[in-house]
């Protein structure tokens, strides 16, 4: 026998002897999840470990504190960190602002009351 | 070829990993009785934590209920493999994982389960040490090294299993194995 061999041999030993001394508890364990195992198998629910729930635990905790995290950033950002604005949405919204601007520019008005505009008017 | 029962039942687990060598019909669940302590170990080994091992033992089973139509040849190396991403996927869970909000009993209960059964006390020491320095040496090894010595030689899988169950080349488990036991008998060497 080689030295591979005899070490594998050893290995081996070591491992029988690991198995041969599960406790009860985790022997107990064992048989436990492979009944649900089965049983999430033959009734074709999706089945879940225990490390599942805990997942799921945290993700139902998390969720309101996000959201709550969410609800007091938002107002904060409006107020402190204005978005930044597209260029395509920019031009539509200063399209919009001109007759506003318009309307509320007075020289606007004087002109549109003088003899000038009365003059373009009538070359067209 | 074997023909596959789904039926659970209760008979004591056989020690046996070979089963799909084994005569007669063959249950899933005979087969997920007689692998699933090996599969703790296995776990384990890569966890070193009861709770955890016993999560990722249990999802693999969960996976394999649903492969349970497969031929009873491919079932080791199936199983396998889906057990040994269940515990990398738990090894990467746990990188995120914040230790401080892990309850103080599960971190308790990290290390090796082992219960002494056998009537000679000193036997029954000689095993236990065996083990601590084989699962140590095991731990200090990088992932795949330790798979492919765990899977080849403790669990005598051959080589084409192993490299399915690892999803790799024969050639890569090969020299896995080899630098595996080079560094492992370097540790043991009083076990050459």
């Amino acid at each position: 026998m080689n030295d591979n061999a005899r070490f594998d041999a050893r290995a081996r030993a070591a491992h029988a002897g690991s198995l041969e001394a599960l406790s009860p508890r985790v022997r107990a364990q064992l048989q436990q999840r492979r009944r649900a195992a089965f049983a999430a198998g033959t009734t074709g629910t999706a089945g879940a470990t225990p490390a599942m729930h805990r997942r799921a635990g945290w993700a139902w905790l998390g969720a309101p504190a996000l959201a709550l995290a969410l609800a007091f950033a938002a107002p904060w950002r409006t107020a402190h960190d204005p978005a930044p604005v597209l260029p395509a949405v920019a031009s539509a919204v200063a399209a919009n602002a001109a007759p506003t601007t318009l309307e509320q520019d007075p020289d606007f008005y004087l002109w549109l009351a003088s003899s000038d505009a009365v003059a373009l008017a009538s070359e067209r | 070829m074997l023909q596959a029962v789904i039926v659970p039942n209760e008979a004591e687990p056989a020690t046996t990993p070979a089963l799909a060598a084994a005569d007669g019909p063959v249950s899933l669940d005979g087969f997920l009785a007689a692998v699933s302590p090996r599969a703790y170990r296995f776990a384990e080994l890569g966890l070193r934590h009861r709770e955890d091992a016993l999560d990722a033992v249990q999802e693999a089973m969960m996976r394999m209920v649903g492969y349970a139509d497969r031929p009873v040849a491919e079932w080791q190396a199936l199983f396998w493999s889906i057990l040994r991403s269940r515990v990398v996927d738990a090894q990467r869970r746990r990188g995120f994982r914040l230790r401080w909000l892990v309850p103080a009993a599960a971190t308790a209960e990290d290390g090796v389960d082992w219960t002494d059964h056998a009537p000679d006390p000193s036997r029954s020491h000689d095993g236990r040490e065996a083990w601590s320095r084989l699962s140590e040496a095991l731990e200090g090894l990088p992932r795949r090294q330790r798979e492919a010595f765990t899977l080849r030689v403790l669990e005598e899988l051959d080589v084409a299993d192993t490299a399915r169950a690892m999803g790799c080349s024969e050639g890569s488990v090969k020299t896995h194995l080899s630098r595996a036991r080079e560094a492992l008998q370097r540790k043991l060497e009083d076990w050459r």
